[in-house]
């Protein structure tokens, strides 16, 4: 699995193919420009990953392309993921509630993007998403709110019973209810722009913890992240990506949680 | 006093009405700036800021321009006089336009539409150019270009269709009267989720509009963010036929039903 995420060098006229889950990608080599191509399978989970050297197939309508002129095409091709460009609201299968002056951690998967950069310059090409995720709102109502990407999560408490995939990150959140009610959890906003990205020793990649304090009338009194991964871990994991926006959303510290009552 | 001293007097009665009147117009213009900051702090651009900043320039330099008189020792008193008779004569003759200006400052003021936002007035569609001072300029979708009074715009039903970030796409849907309608609802609640520009949430949503004259009538009702609007709606149609088609399930032609006089059939 690290192997997806290390440089490769790519000869002038030849292509390098990727696999990532559902997301086939082909970066070509040419005098004077790259040629990034990519087509995706149907289903989101498809857990495989493959390197080598082989062209798109060129009879294939499903494929996509785009080019980029460059006067220096020296150099390799390596892919970074990167957590999503817009906030991500992760929605529980089942019906899940958190107990009166309880909290309870939940483990989620986010969907990312692949960002291919040229080596050594560090100049990118097209960021795409691995799957695109379903589009949401979020938000009190259709006129004040968000767009965001929506996910369905089984929301594990335990990081082990979490499927392991290439293109997911595992994000893990405390939320304690500090009010003397019981507060249903409909949708969780994971504020995903202000998570960096680190990657395990086993190759997983995982965001900063985040703690989620719950008030009685389901809104929330603090959302902040903590400086361990994986549900306790130390942050001493490889750092992937910093967070896309390094100041603070002027929001962030007021929703993350949106519960409704009755 | 000689004649020396009363030179020097007024020599310097001169010095400082003429340093009055620089300080004033640097006042003016001082001001001014000002008022062309707070303009663009509340958030006037474009066409919006220059209306506004004229009529305020005018003003204040009118002012400026009366008291600068004044200190010149200019009685204003017959000037005064006659700029009221000028109104009175201006304005009868002006009605439709100080009507037009001033429904313009409503208009920036209310800030119902901005330039760049499409806009519906009384069956006018188009895209709003700017918002000047006695007309709005739309450009219509076959790039003509449509002056409307801002009396008019004023006093019409405006609507903008892309004010906010996300729409609802509401798709009319009759089936034949065979239909099994639970089966029709779930086909329709499948293909909707599978449309990628279909937002989670809020939920799609179909529902029994009545029975019609030939049909059963559904709508099926799906938000989209504004940029999509067109690109969805096409979708939806075209997997919605699509999907009949597979299922068997029949959009129908007008009907009519004939009964013959006197047949028992």
């Amino acid at each position: 699995m690290l192997s997806i995420w290390q440089q490769q060098e790519v000869a002038e006229d030849s292509c390098f193919h990727w696999r990532i889950g559902p997301l086939d990608l082909w970066i070509e080599r040419r005098r004077g420009d790259w040629l990034q191509a990519w087509q995706r399978l149907s289903d989101p989970l498809e857990p495989g990953f493959e390197l080598d050297v082989h062209p798109p197939d060129p009879e294939s309508v499903a494929i996509e392309k785009a080019r980029f002129g460059s006067g220096n095409t020296d150099g390799g091709v390596l892919l970074k993921p990167v957590l999503p460009d817009r906030p991500v609201i992760v929605r529980p299968q089942l019906p899940l509630s958190i107990l009166a002056g309880d909290s309870m951690r939940i483990f989620a998967s986010l969907p990312l993007w692949i960002c291919p950069q040229l080596a050594p310059s560090g100049r990118k090409l097209q960021s795409l998403p691995v799957f695109p995720p379903s589009d949401t709102w979020f938000g009190p109502d259709t006129l004040e709110g968000e767009l965001a990407y929506a996910s369905l999560s089984t929301a594990r408490s335990s990081i082990e019973e979490l499927v392991r995939l290439p293109h997911r990150a595992i994000c893990s959140m405390r939320i304690t209810n500090e009010s003397a009610v019981v507060l249903p959890v409909k949708r969780l906003r994971i504020p995903v722009s202000l998570l960096a990205l680190h990657m395990a020793q086993d190759g997983s990649l995982l965001t900063q913890d985040l703690e989620v304090l719950l008030e009685k009338d389901g809104s929330t009194t603090e959302t902040r992240t903590v400086q361990t991964m994986g549900g306790g871990m130390p942050l001493d994991g490889y750092l992937v990506a910093e967070p896309r926006d390094q100041q603070r959303e002027r929001s962030v510290l007021g929703r993350v949680v949106q519960t409704i009552l009755g | 006093m000689t004649w020396t001293q009363l030179t020097e007097l007024i020599h310097l009665d001169l010095l400082m009405r003429g340093m009055r009147v620089v300080f004033v117009l640097a006042a003016a213009l001082l001001l001014l700036r000002f008022v062309s900051r707070l303009l663009k702090r509340q958030g006037l651009e474009g066409s919006q800021h220059k209306v506004l900043f004229r009529l305020v320039r005018g003003l204040v330099f009118g002012l400026a321009l009366v008291w600068i008189l004044r200190e010149l020792g200019f009685s204003m008193g017959p000037l005064l006089g006659a700029a009221g008779v000028l109104t009175v004569a201006l304005g009868f003759a002006s009605q439709t336009a100080v009507s037009n200006l001033i429904s313009g400052l409503f208009l920036i003021v209310e800030r119902p539409f901005h330039p760049g936002e499409v806009i519906e007035v009384d069956s006018i569609h188009g895209v709003v150019i700017s918002v000047d001072l006695i007309s709005t300029k739309i450009r219509a979708f076959d790039n003509q270009l449509i002056r409307l009074p801002n009396e008019t715009v004023l006093k019409a039903n405006v609507r903008n269709y892309t004010r906010h970030p996300i729409r609802r796409i509401d798709l009319l849907v009759g089936v034949d009267y065979s239909s099994d309608l639970k089966r029709v609802r779930e086909l329709l609640v499948e293909l909707v989720d599978r449309q990628p520009f279909c937002l989670d949430e809020p939920r799609p949503v179909v529902m029994f509009k009545g029975f019609g004259e030939s049909s059963l009538d559904l709508q099926v009702s799906v938000w989209c963010a504004r940029e999509n609007f067109l690109e969805l709606k096409f979708q939806l149609a075209d997997t919605i036929l699509k999907t009949f088609r597979q299922e068997g399930v029949e959009i129908p032609f007008p009907q009519r039903v004939l009964h013959q006089a006197g047949s028992r059939n």
